[in-house]
């Protein structure tokens, strides 16, 4: 008969302890260099990405706040993939975006004005890495003012 | 508690969640990267909960903003399965926002740990380490008197 309170199942720190078992240093590079690749296909997924805000725009104008969040949820993915991709400039009009999403009122004027936004993403994503970084910044600080411009929401 | 220098993950099944297909491939890779043995991925918090009926995880990093089901819903759903082993899984919740009343929120929620993008290789390791290190789910009573991951049989040494 077992005795199954004299059994337990090793703990992970238990399991990741052995003989194999290799400095982290080495497998944090091994990490890095998989990451390296995969960041590579950073411009398809942006392609794609764009291709999605950019059927969803004109619909935004009147749509429900469903239609709104799915929009956002895209834009917030965007944001975080372009800053492990470190795509600044794209992470920083999806910021501008965001903004708003969520602090702003959603109506026909602020739609045109996500437009714009989706306009930039696809001319910065055709541009060539390292090239018009002052344009870009200047673009992005453009659409921030158009944002601040929109009315609030008001918090109850 | 000597610190972590060495390690071999070949044993682990990570569960990485996230509806980003950018982000799961890295995530993913950058596991797979590290020598862990099984790399699951979900896109959905219907195709996570259907991976983990089948295999249940080590660890789980899970994306928070993800539509229509968030992170930190896919957490609560796991934390109130008091009478599974996935109850214990330890759980990173990875996410863009890093205010504090998020990070608050995400650890009362049962998170084990919470990680802002971007993050490098060696933030993701650390996040991974820190999690094995403070997991106590093998210790962890279920309603029947088994230990968590019972089923299986381990001899002591």
């Amino acid at each position: 008969m077992s005795d199954t309170s004299t059994k337990r199942r090793p703990s992970l720190l238990e399991r990741i302890s052995g003989p194999k078992a290799v400095p982290l240093s080495a497998l944090v590079k091994k990490g890095e260099a998989a990451a390296e690749r995969v960041q590579e296909s950073f411009g398809d997924f942006l392609g794609q990405r764009i291709r999605e805000l950019a059927d969803a725009r004109f619909r935004l104008a009147g749509a429900p706040p469903s239609a709104w969040e799915q929009f956002y949820a895209v834009v917030v993915d965007l944001r975080g993939s372009a800053a492990m991709a470190d795509q600044n400039h794209i992470g920083a009009v999806c910021r501008s975006l965001e903004t708003l999403i969520k602090e702003h009122v959603r109506d026909s004027r602020s739609a045109g004005v996500a437009g714009s936004h989706v306009d930039a993403l696809l001319l910065l994503s055709s541009a060539r890495q390292n090239e018009g970084q002052n344009d870009s910044g200047r673009l992005i600080a453009e659409l921030e003012q158009a944002v601040a411009r929109l009315p609030r929401k008001t918090t109850s | 508690m000597a610190a972590i220098t060495k390690a071999d993950f070949s044993s682990l099944t990570i569960l990485v969640i996230d509806d980003s297909p950018f982000m799961l491939k890295l995530l993913a890779e950058m596991l797979a990267g590290f020598g862990v043995g099984k790399v699951l991925t979900a896109a959905t918090a219907d195709e996570a909960f259907q991976r983990m009926e089948l295999r249940s995880p080590d660890v789980i990093f899970c994306d928070w903003q993800m539509y229509p089901v968030d992170g930190l819903t896919i957490l609560r759903r796991l934390r109130q399965q008091h009478q599974s082993q996935l109850a214990y899984v330890p759980f990173v919740m990875v996410t863009g926002h890093n205010a504090n009343e998020d990070v608050t929120l995400a650890l009362g929620e049962g998170a084990d740990s919470y990680v802002v993008k971007p993050f490098s290789a060696e933030t993701l390791m650390n996040h991974l380490i820190k999690v094995i290190v403070g997991d106590k789910s093998h210790l962890a009573q279920l309603p029947d008197g088994s230990s968590h991951g019972a089923q299986e049989t381990w001899a002591v040494e």
